[in-house]
């Protein structure tokens, strides 16, 4: 068989064994991603309890987080057959007016808890931020025990909704002894939240 | 190359003219017999003829002296000498190169080229082709084969980058194994330069692929505005129409005409506040609180500029809400720009926005109403 022909033959093999890798690559590519949700995720920005985490349009710090079996609001005592979570932070916008409308607890089996509407919080529902002026406060979960139990994670954005394909800031805290849980169930005190005050 | 034998080889030597000896007479030979075709033979030649040994002849082709030539011709074929051998041409005796019709045979007719454009005997042959007996170069023909297309027939110039015959092929952009753009070397094979021929003599490589493509090239941009054009308006709409980007401005102080209204900014200044028991209302040391005197003139309650937005914008560019939730506790109206409803229907009306900064100064005041977007007005306080 002739060098000529030899040739050929091993160009059709190249383009045989070309096409196919193509082919094997676009498949794997195609099924390496198929959920909606997993491809529009935030772009989530892990943090420390105590560290000020830039986002997009807001500069956040968690700065402590305790709990209750009773919050007082307006007069009235809030109680809970779980635990209230109660979270301090601080924060404040970058270049104009903006609000943390996102605020949501997620414990270590994944699940997530947004921010109570029982009580009146001081920034989830749009407070709006702005630029320079730091606001600190507290947002109030209500979780079951068992969540209570394990490790937290804080997660802050600015879309009222996930903020899909926009950043997310996470700020995990390590799980509490069962000794503070047990307290924060049983403490008969009515906890009060931090209304939000302008800092320096 | 094999140097030819000097004309006279082959022929029997003959004695010194001063010479002594007697010569050697013999009985003549008896000629050959001629083959069929060749001429006739004539007598024997006289002993001592001038330039012609005694007692014998050349060989077979030429005519031996004192014979009448051949009938066809003198001195033996056409375009052969009477008297010595062209150089390069074989001796009496000697095989014909290929191609060349050996001494004695026919020439070819008049009417029959040489094969490739070789010359005719006694032709000088043309530089860089070889002489007779010697090897061809790499890839040109022999006498009688084809020249490969493109190449030049014998006698012809060599077009610019090929190879003269013999010589060998020049390094560089002519790599062994590579044929200038458009052309392929003798002899080879289709695969290893797949180049079009180049017609013998041409001096022009092809054109590249900027100038085989220039038209394509400048018709890339009037076509791009041709796809563009026609959905300008909603591109436009959908990146900017609902940001504020295009300021409507006055001098300082001044009337600015916008949303059906005019507005302008008669004061802008660093206030202090009180709660609403009389008690200073205090912030922090490094946070500000400013507040913007506007004035309004208005026709009617229907006008765009009664559903305004006013915004404070500082020297950086950051932007801030008139009367934020910062401010909750401080005696201060609520900045509007609707007429307030006790007030006269027929004049200027004005109203005071309160903003909170941190550690910055202000610059001005957008007026801002969703509908006009992205035009919105600029308002910057009198000197």
């Amino acid at each position: 068989m002739s060098g000529r022909v030899l040739r050929r033959i091993g160009s059709w093999l190249l383009a045989a064994v070309s096409l196919l890798a193509v082919i094997n690559l676009g498949a794997r590519v195609q099924s390496f991603d198929d959920s909606q949700d997993k491809r529009t995720r935030a772009f989530e920005i892990d943090a420390e309890p105590g560290e000020e985490v830039r986002a997009r349009t807001f500069i956040a710090t968690v700065l402590s987080v305790r709990g209750a079996h009773i919050i007082a609001d307006k007069g009235l005592n809030h109680e809970t057959s779980g635990v209230w979570l109660i979270v301090k932070m601080r924060a404040t916008s970058i270049k104009e007016p903006t609000s943390i409308a996102y605020a949501v607890l997620r414990d270590d089996r994944g699940r997530l808890f947004s921010a109570s509407g029982r009580v009146r919080q001081a920034f989830d529902g749009g407070r709006p931020l702005q630029p320079g002026v730091r606001v600190q406060g507290e947002i109030a979960f209500e979780i079951p025990r068992d969540a209570a139990e394990g490790d937290l994670t804080v997660m802050l954005g600015e879309a009222h909704f996930y903020p899909a394909l926009d950043s997310l800031v996470a700020v995990t805290f390590d799980r509490p002894t069962p000794a503070e849980v047990e307290q924060w169930v049983t403490d008969p005190k009515a906890a009060v939240l931090d209304q939000p005050t302008v800092q320096s | 190359m094999t140097t030819p034998p000097p004309p006279g080889m082959g022929w029997p030597p003959h004695p010194p003219a001063d010479s002594q000896a007697e010569p050697e007479v013999t009985a003549p030979r008896q000629p050959a017999q001629p083959q069929p075709g060749q001429p006739q033979l004539g007598q024997p030649p006289a002993p001592s003829a001038a330039g012609f040994p005694a007692g014998g002849y050349a060989g077979s082709g030429y005519a031996a002296p004192g014979y009448p030539p051949a009938a066809a011709s003198p001195a033996g074929h056409p375009g052969y000498p009477s008297t010595g051998v062209p150089a390069g041409y074989p001796a009496p005796g000697q095989p014909g190169p290929g191609g060349y019709p050996a001494p004695g045979r026919p020439a070819p007719q008049p009417a029959q080229p040489m094969p490739g454009g070789y010359p005719m005997p006694g032709q000088s042959i043309p530089a860089g082709y070889p002489m007779p007996g010697q090897p061809v170069p790499g890839g040109y023909p022999v006498p009688g084969q084809p020249v490969p297309g493109g190449y030049p027939v014998p006698g012809q110039p060599v077009p610019p980058g090929y190879p003269a015959p013999g010589q060998p092929i020049p390094a560089g952009p002519l790599a062994p194994g590579l044929a200038p753009q458009g052309y392929r070397f003798p002899g080879a094979p289709d695969s290893v330069a797949p180049f079009m021929v180049a017609p013998p003599g041409a001096t022009r490589r092809t054109p590249g692929w900027w100038r085989r493509n220039w038209w394509g090239l400048l018709a890339v941009l009037p076509l791009f505005a041709l796809a563009v054009a026609p959905d300008w308006s909603e591109i436009e709409s959908r990146w900017g129409g609902h940001e504020p980007t295009q300021p409507v401005a006055g001098a300082h102080g001044q009337w600015v005409t916008y949303a059906g209204g005019k507005v302008r900014l008669t004061k802008l200044a660093e206030a202090t506040l009180t709660d609403y028991g009389g008690k200073p209302f205090t912030l922090p040391d490094d946070v500000q609180i400013w507040q913007a005197t506007l004035e309004f003139d208005v026709v009617g309650d229907d006008a765009d500029l009664n559903g305004c937005n006013i915004i404070l914008e500082d020297e950086r560019g950051r932007t801030y809400d008139s009367n934020p939730p910062d401010l909750s506790g401080a005696d201060i109206d609520y900045a509007s720009c609707l007429r307030p409803t006790l007030g006269p229907k027929d004049k200027p009306f004005s109203t005071v926005a309160t903003f909170v900064t941190g550690g910055t100064q202000a610059r001005g005041v957008r007026i801002i109403v969703g509908t006009e977007t992205p035009r919105y007005a600029w308002l910057t306080p009198p000197d």
